[in-house]
C-alpha cells in the first residue's frame, strides 16, 4: 500500500517535488523549477526537459500566463481553476500515477504539479530536434509524391492522416521497450482491415520484452515469424503515399518512433515487386516495368547459377560460336568456373557494401573505381574472364531493378546459393536449389496470408487477383481491392460505364 | 489464421494431377509405346489416360459417397502399412527412373548418389513441410513447368508442320532422321531390326500390343498420388474462408479435378506422344531409350541463343517430378505419423481421435522426421538397387502386377471407419 502510495501524485507539492527530483536525480537536461502563482503565491512545480519542449508554448505562453496574468486564485480546487481558465491549449491531461508523468516528461511534455492538487498536469509541449519533411532518398518517384517519412513519430502519423481524412482510419498507440518506451502506432482501416490479422500483430507486439527498439527494423525482426526466412514477412516504406495505398487496401501500418521508415503488413510476394510510380505512370508502360522486374529478379538470382551450368556442365547447348567465345575468354584464367563467379560476385558485394557506408560523391566514385578499374584490371591480369564481368554485371543490375532493397538482399543471398548448387550439380543442383526456394516461398506467410499469392492459394481472393500483379491493370478497370481486404469489403470502384 | 487449413484447393489438387501426369508420361510413354505406328501409338496414349481417368475417377466417385453412419472413412493400420511398402517401393523405382533419364538425356558429370540426393532433400524438405505447402508447390511449379512446355508444344508442331512431314520412312542406315534431315544419333541397327520384328503393324496388331504392353506403360500414371489420401486432402470449396464459416458443403466436385488435371496433363502428354511420333519413325522410337527427349533437342527456339533447350527441359520435368515422388514421400510420412497417432489415442483410450487432423497440425515434427528416414531409406535403396541387375524387372512386375493393384483395391477395402 505504501509502495502505491509513494508512486502516486499526492496533494503535498513538497511530497511530489521530493519524489520526482529523486527520479531525475542527476539528469541535467531536466528542467525543473518552483514557482508561486496568484495573490495567495499558490506554489506550482514545473518539469520538463530541456530542448525537447515548444518554448513558445511553455515559456512564451503558459507561464507567463501563470506567473503574471493570473491575479486572484479561488479559495476552493484552485486546481481546477488553472486547468479551466488559466492553461492556453488543449492538449491537456490530468495523470495521477508519477511514473507515468516521468514518462511523459521524458517524451517531453511538460508535467506541472499544483500544490493541493492530487494530480499532475501534462501539457502536449513536445518540439523534438529532428529533420522535416524531406525528400524520397530510397523510393524515388518521378512522378508521384517527393514527401518521405522522417524520424518525428508525429510527422508520420500526420503524414498519414493528411492522406486519409477518414475517421475509419484508426491508431493505436502503445510504447514498446522497456527503457526506450518507443511510441509505435499500429494504424489500419477499420472496416477493411481482417480482425485476425490486427489480432495477431497486436499480440506480437505484445509479446515480448526488450530494452530498446531503436527502429522498425528491429521491431519487425521481433515480431516476425519466420526469423531464419531471407526473404521479408514485413513490407517497409519511406514514402507515405505507399503506405496510404497500403491501408486502402486493408493493410496494416506501424510507425515506429525515431525510425524514418513504416512497416506495412501482411505482405505477399508480388508487393515487393509494386513501386509507387506504377500507379501514377500510364499501365501500359507500368506493365511493362513491372514484367522487366519480375525477370530481371529471376536473373539476379539465377544468372551466375546458369552461367556456371551452360558454361561448365552443358557447353552442348549453346551454339558453337558462342561456346567459344566462352572458352576463349577464360583461357588463362586459373581459377575453375564457380571459384571465378565466386570471387567476381563477393568482389562486387565488397564495392557495394563499401560504397553505402561512404560518403555519396565518395561511394560513387568508388564504385567507378571499382567497376572499371579493378574490372578491367582483373580481366587484363587474367584472374577473370571478361564475361564472368558482364555476367556479374548484369546480376547486380538486375537486382537493383527490384524496387525493395531489403527484397533484394534475399535474391543476393540466395544468388550465392544457386552458385554453390549450380558449382555441385550442375543443372539438377540448380533445379534442387530452386525446388528448395519454392517449397520455403511456398510455406511462408506473412501473418497468416500466403506469401505466394496469388500465383499460389488463389481461391483466398478469387476476384481481381491478377489485377496487380506480373502486370498492372489500369487504374479504371482495378475494380477489387487485393486479398489483403477483409472478405466482403473488396470493392473499391464503382463507376458508371461510359 | 487466414489460411492455416493444412488442406489443398481443388485447384491445387489439380495441378497435382497435371504434374503428376507429365511426371510420369512425358518421357515414359513416349518409349513405353516405341515401335507403334503414329495412329497406334496415339490410340494407345489416349487408352493409357483413359485408365488414368477410370482409376481416379472411379476413385473419386466412391469416396464421394458419404460412407454408411456419415463417419469419414480412415485408413485402417494393415492398409497403411502396405501402402508405405508399396509407397516406399515406388520412390525408389522413382528415384532409379529419374536417374535413368537424367543418364540417358543430359549424362554430364552427373554422379548417381548425388544426383539422387539433390532430389531427395527437396523432397524431405517438402515433404516436411506438409500438403499445404505441396499444394501451392504443384500450383506454382505447375505454371513455371507448363508454360514453357506448351511453348515448346506449339514450337514443335510449327517447326514439322513447316519443313514437312515425313510420317514414315525415314529409318535409314541404323540410325534416326530427323525432318530436317539430319543424324542425330546412332542407333545399333540390329537392335532397331529386332525391335521392329515384333511390331504387328496392323491397326488390330498394333492395339492387341498395346494391350499387353499396356498395362506396363499405365502403371507410373498410377503411382504419385493415391486417390485416397488425395481425396481427404482437399476443400472442397472455393474459399478456405468461407468453408470454415459455414459448415458442411458436401458437394464434391472431382470431376472438375479430374478433367482439370487430365486435360492440362493428358494433353500434354499425348501431344509429346505426337511431336515424338512425327519427328521419329517407329523404328527409331523402339531403338531411342528416350525417344521424346530426342525430339526436345531437335526443336529449335527462334533467336539461337541457345542451342539444345533439351536441357531445360529436363529441369523443368525434374520439377514436375518432384511433385509427382513428392506425393509418395508425403504419402509416407503421414501414414506413419497417423498411424502412430492413431495408435497413441488407442492406449490413452481417446476415442475422439483423428489421426490426420492431429498428424497435419501438432504432428509436424515426427512427420519431418518420417520424411527424413523414408527419404534416406529410397535413396539407399536405389542405390542399392544400382548394384541389381534384376531391379528394372523386379520393380516394373512388383509395381505393374503387385502394388498397382493393392493400392487400388486398398481404396475401396482398405479403410476403417472413424
Amino acid at each position: 500500500m505504501d509502495g502505491q502510495k509513494e508512486y502516486q501524485v499526492q496533494a503535498c507539492l513538497d511530497e511530489n517535488i521530493q519524489w520526482i527530483s529523486a527520479a531525475f536525480k542527476d539528469c541535467d537536461d531536466a528542467v525543473m523549477r518552483k514557482i508561486f502563482m496568484g495573490a495567495q503565491k499558490l506554489g506550482i512545480y514545473v518539469v520538463y526537459m530541456d530542448s525537447m519542449f515548444d518554448r513558445a508554448l511553455v515559456d512564451g505562453v503558459l507561464l507567463k500566463n501563470l506567473l503574471f496574468d493570473v491575479g486572484e486564485l479561488p479559495e476552493e480546487k484552485p486546481g481546477s481553476f488553472i486547468i479551466r481558465r488559466c492553461l492556453a491549449t488543449a492538449d491537456i491531461k490530468e495523470e495521477t500515477r508519477l511514473l507515468q508523468v516521468v514518462d511523459e516528461v521524458l517524451k517531453g511534455n511538460t508535467a506541472i504539479f499544483i500544490d493541493g492538487m492530487a494530480e499532475a498536469v501534462i501539457i502536449s509541449s513536445k518540439e523534438l530536434p529532428g529533420r522535416g519533411v524531406s525528400e524520397a532518398q530510397t523510393e524515388v518517384s518521378v512522378r508521384g509524391s517527393k514527401e518521405s517519412f522522417t524520424e518525428s513519430f508525429r510527422i508520420n502519423t500526420v503524414l498519414l492522416r493528411r492522406r486519409i481524412r477518414d475517421t475509419r482510419l484508426k491508431t493505436k498507440q502503445m510504447t514498446v521497450g522497456v527503457r526506450s518506451k518507443t511510441d509505435v502506432a499500429v494504424m489500419y482501416m477499420d472496416d477493411l482491415v481482417r480482425p485476425q490479422v490486427l489480432g495477431e500483430i497486436l499480440r506480437r507486439l505484445k509479446s515480448f520484452e526488450i530494452d530498446a527498439v531503436a527502429d522498425s527494423g528491429s521491431l519487425e525482426q521481433l515480431t516476425e515469424e519466420k526469423w531464419y526466412s531471407p526473404f521479408p514477412q514485413f513490407q517497409e516504406t519511406e514514402r507515405p503515399d505507399k503506405a496510404a495505398s497500403a491501408l486502402l487496401e486493408g493493410r496494416i501500418v506501424l510507425v515506429v518512433d525515431n525510425s524514418p521508415t513504416v512497416l506495412m503488413l501482411p505482405v505477399s510476394f508480388s508487393c515487393f515487386f509494386q513501386a509507387s510510380d506504377d500507379y501514377y505512370d500510364r499501365w501500359d508502360a507500368a506493365c511493362f516495368v513491372r514484367l522487366l522486374r519480375y525477370v530481371a529478379a529471376g536473373a539476379a538470382v539465377l544468372l551466375p547459377g546458369l552461367y556456371i551450368t551452360l558454361a561448365g556442365f552443358h557447353p552442348e547447348a549453346l551454339p558453337l560460336s558462342f561456346a567459344l567465345s566462352f572458352a576463349a575468354s577464360r583461357e588463362g584464367v586459373p581459377f575453375t568456373l564457380p571459384v571465378e563467379v565466386l570471387v567476381m560476385e563477393i568482389a562486387f558485394e565488397l564495392l557495394r557494401e563499401a560504397g553505402i557506408r561512404l560518403p555519396g560523391p565518395m561511394g560513387s566514385t568508388l564504385g567507378i573505381v571499382g567497376g572499371l578499374i579493378i574490372g578491367q584490371a582483373a580481366v587484363d591480369a587474367h584472374i577473370v574472364s571478361p564475361v564472368v564481368v558482364i555476367i556479374v554485371a548484369l546480376t547486380a543490375l538486375s537486382a537493383f531493378t527490384v524496387p525493395n532493397d531489403l527484397f533484394a538482399s534475399a535474391f543476393r543471398m540466395i544468388k550465392f546459393y544457386c552458385i554453390v548448387a549450380a558449382a555441385l550439380g550442375g543443372f539438377v543442383g540448380l533445379t534442387a536449389a530452386v525446388l528448395t526456394v519454392l517449397i520455403h516461398l511456398a510455406g511462408l506467410k506473412s501473418f497468416g496470408v500466403p506469401y505466394m499469392m496469388p500465383f499460389a492459394s488463389a481461391e483466398l481472393a478469387p476476384e481481381g487477383r491478377w489485377q496487380d500483379t506480373v502486370v498492372k491493370s489500369p487504374a479504371g478497370k482495378m475494380y477489387e481491392r487485393p486479398f489483403f481486404t477483409r472478405r466482403g469489403h473488396r470493392h473499391r470502384l464503382r463507376k458508371e460505364k461510359p | 489464421m487466414i489460411a492455416d487449413n493444412q488442406k489443398i484447393s481443388m485447384r491445387q489438387a489439380a495441378w497435382i494431377l497435371v504434374l503428376n501426369i507429365l511426371a510420369a508420361g512425358i518421357f515414359w510413354l513416349p518409349s513405353g509405346l516405341g515401335g507403334l505406328a503414329f495412329g497406334e501409338m496415339m490410340l494407345a496414349g489416349i487408352l493409357a489416360l483413359l485408365a488414368v481417368g477410370l482409376y481416379y475417377g472411379g476413385a473419386f466417385r466412391w469416396l464421394n459417397r458419404p460412407p454408411a453412419g456419415k463417419k469419414e472413412r480412415r485408413i485402417s493400420t494393415p492398409a497403411g502399412c502396405i501402402l508405405i511398402i508399396y509407397y516406399l517401393a515406388a520412390l525408389t523405382f522413382g528415384l532409379h527412373y529419374f536417374y535413368g533419364i537424367i543418364d540417358v538425356l543430359i549424362p554430364a558429370e552427373y554422379k548417381y548418389p548425388l544426383t539422387l540426393l539433390l532430389l531427395v532433400i527437396p523432397l524431405i524438405y517438402g515433404a516436411g513441410k506438409g500438403v499445404e505447402v505441396r499444394g501451392r508447390m504443384a500450383e506454382l511449379t505447375g505454371w513455371l513447368v507448363c508454360t514453357p512446355l506448351i511453348l515448346l508444344m506449339i514450337l514443335g508442331f510449327w517447326q514439322a508442320f513447316s519443313q514437312g512431314l515425313p510420317m514414315d520412312g525415314l529409318f535409314e542406315g541404323g540410325a534416326v532422321r530427323t525432318v530436317n534431315g539430319a543424324v542425330i544419333s546412332g542407333v545399333d541397327s540390329g537392335a532397331a531390326a529386332e525391335s521392329l520384328e515384333g511390331i504387328d503393324a496392323s491397326f488390330i496388331g498394333g492395339n492387341m500390343a498395346v494391350l499387353k504392353a499396356g498395362y506396363g506403360v499405365l502403371w507410373p500414371f498410377l503411382l504419385g498420388d493415391h486417390p485416397f489420401l488425395l481425396w481427404r486432402q482437399i476443400h472442397f470449396s472455393k474459399m478456405p474462408e468461407a468453408a470454415e464459416e459455414k459448415s458442411g458443403t458436401k458437394k464434391r466436385p472431382g470431376k472438375k479435378i479430374l478433367f482439370w488435371g487430365l486435360a492440362g496433363g493428358g494433353l500434354m502428354v499425348l501431344a509429346a506422344l505426337a511431336l515424338t511420333g512425327l519427328y521419329l519413325t517407329p523404328a527409331g522410337m523402339a531403338a531411342e531409350k528416350e525417344p521424346f527427349g530426342i525430339v526436345l533437342q531437335l526443336i529449335r527456339f527462334p533467336g539461337n541463343f541457345i542451342s539444345r533447350y533439351d536441357v531445360f527441359f529436363i529441369m523443368l520435368w525434374m520439377i514436375a517430378f518432384y511433385i509427382y515422388a513428392g506425393g509418395m514421400l508425403l504419402s509416407m510420412a503421414e501414414l506413419s505419423a497417423e498411424l502412430i497417432s492413431a495408435k497413441r489415442a488407442r492406449q490413452k483410450g481417446g476415442a475422439s481421435m483423428n489421426g490426420r487432423k492431429d498428424l497435419n497440425r501438432n504432428d509436424g515434427n515426427s512427420k519431418r522426421g518420417f520424411a527424413l528416414v523414408y527419404g534416406l531409406l529410397a535413396l539407399l535403396l536405389a542405390c542399392l538397387a544400382r548394384q541389381w541387375d534384376w531391379y528394372d524387372i523386379f520393380f516394373a512386375r512388383w509395381m505393374g502386377w503387385v502394388g498397382v493393384p493393392l493400392a487400388v483395391l486398398l481404396i475401396f477395402f482398405g479403410h476403417g471407419r472413424k
